[in-house]
């Protein structure tokens, strides 16, 4: 391999964050300049070699112009913050859409042991079955979004919609998990909690190893689906009123505003918006969690509204630690190139 | 050497529209004019410039067009937007006062002994 396909090689490692296309043609308009200026200093006399060393040498560390270029490209446009700002919105209308069809079916805001619901208790198959229908169409979307996503290669709107699919699966999981028998093999649990795990790791590996700013999208997004989650739970006991679920409806809608934000936003204020959406989470978990907190203390449960608004905020700090990681990886091939 | 890398940084933009409002032009030959111009002051790792003709093009001050050249390789020819050329007088104007200014104030003073970095 010649200096220069090793330095153009590196240039496209360097490009990781950009979609394919910007790539291409980010490689066609370097590669044309550093083959011109080449051919103009072995006319003025220079060797192949010779011109291939001062042609690298003067067009600076790759690693550093790829940087500068994929912090150019790696912005999404309106439209992609639109689409990176979708799924919390998405899931949160969906939740409120299944919840006001219930509402408007039962005419319950009070639930539980009611003599509304008692009245209406007949019915609960054929509404259970028109509120997992709006919930079943809702996850179709986000499913299908994340497949047109990981199809075109991850563009800078993906991460969310694989994290929602991602965080929505796993509490489908949790919630069906809680009625299974236990497996009473250490090396079966152990297995199982690798493989969600991993489940859980692969939409911000994906990420956050292209750039920082789609792994903070994907990190805020599963915190987001945990706030919400909680949230339209605190209709459970003690406080049995489904309408205080309808919450999620505005909270999916600050959600989005802030994802979108932290799309578009340059770096400086990027940082202002992620620790807005961190706070935002941390207090719909706090809030959601508060509502069954006493009952848990009650019947001698501990309190798990800290741990679950310590959990919304894990996706974020793995997503940085990834990004991190890759940011490391980059200057040591660097120095590696440059050496 | 610090001083006139900064000024160089503070400045990209401007050389780069300036050139742009004579004719369309691409990278390499954005690199060479600026270098034969300014007699190698304004040599930079040529490389950073397409950082800054990308940041241009995506604010709107410039607009690129890819043109078949000689060979087989294609170019991309960067020509300047009307929002670019409203920018490049605003900086003009600026950069002529800054000078006038900064030369008033130090227009006759002899650098000290060492000379100036």
């Amino acid at each position: 391999m010649t200096v220069l396909e090793h330095y153009l090689r590196e240039f496209q490692l360097a490009l990781g964050g950009c979609d394919e296309a910007t790539r291409r043609n980010l490689m066609e308009e370097i590669a044309g300049h550093i083959e011109e200026h080449v051919r103009a200093l072995q006319l003025a006399g220079a060797s192949e070699e010779e011109a291939m060393d001062e042609t690298v040498n003067r067009f600076g560390a790759a690693h550093e112009i790829g940087g500068q270029l994929r912090a150019v490209h790696g912005r999404p446009s309106r439209r992609e913050a639109l689409l990176a700002a979708a799924p919390p919105a998405l899931m949160a209308l969906g939740s409120g859409l299944s919840l006001l069809f219930f509402l408007s079916r039962t005419g319950l805001v009070l639930g539980g042991s009611t003599p509304a619901w008692q009245a209406w208790k007949p019915d609960a198959g054929v509404l259970g079955a028109g509120m997992l229908a709006v919930l079943a169409v809702t996850g179709l979307v986000l499913v299908g979004g994340a497949l047109v996503a990981l199809l075109r290669r991850l563009p800078p709107w993906a991460g969310p919609w694989l994290s929602a699919v991602a965080a929505a699966g796993f509490g489908a999981l949790t919630i069906a998990g809680e009625d299974a028998p236990p497996l009473n093999n250490a090396l079966l649990e152990l297995a199982v909690g690798l493989v969600v795990l991993a489940w859980i790791l692969l939409p911000l590996a994906l990420t956050a190893w292209r750039d920082v700013r789609s792994g903070l999208l994907a990190g805020l997004t599963m915190g987001m689906i945990l706030a919400q989650m909680l949230v339209t739970n605190a209709r459970a006991l003690p406080l049995e009123r489904f309408d205080v679920a309808l919450l999620v409806l505005p909270l999916g809608l600050f959600q989005g505003a802030l994802l979108y934000l932290v799309a578009r936003a340059d770096p400086m204020r990027r940082w202002a918006w992620v620790l807005l959406a961190v706070l935002l989470n941390v207090g719909a978990v706090l809030v959601g969690s508060a509502v069954w907190r006493d009952w848990r203390v009650l019947q001698g449960r501990p309190d798990t509204g800290f741990y679950f608004a310590f959990l919304s905020v894990c996706p974020v700090i793995a997503a940085l630690a990834i990004s991190a990681a890759r940011w490391g990886w980059g200057q040591w091939r660097g120095r590696l190139v440059a050496g | 050497m610090k001083l006139r890398h900064q000024l160089r940084k503070g400045s990209t933009e401007t050389l780069i529209l300036t050139l742009l409002s004579e004719e369309p032009m691409y990278g390499y030959r954005i690199a060479r004019e600026l270098e034969t111009r300014s007699e190698g002051y304004f040599q930079m790792k040529e490389g950073l410039l397409y950082p800054a003709l990308h940041q241009m093009e995506e604010d709107g001050l410039v607009r690129g067009e890819w043109r078949s050249g000689q060979g087989a390789r294609r170019r991309k020819y960067y020509h300047i937007t009307k929002k670019g050329h409203r920018i490049l007088a605003d900086s003009v104007a600026e950069w002529q006062t800054f000078a006038a200014q900064l030369l008033g104030l130090i227009g006759d003073a002899e650098p000290q002994a060492g000379g100036v970095s």
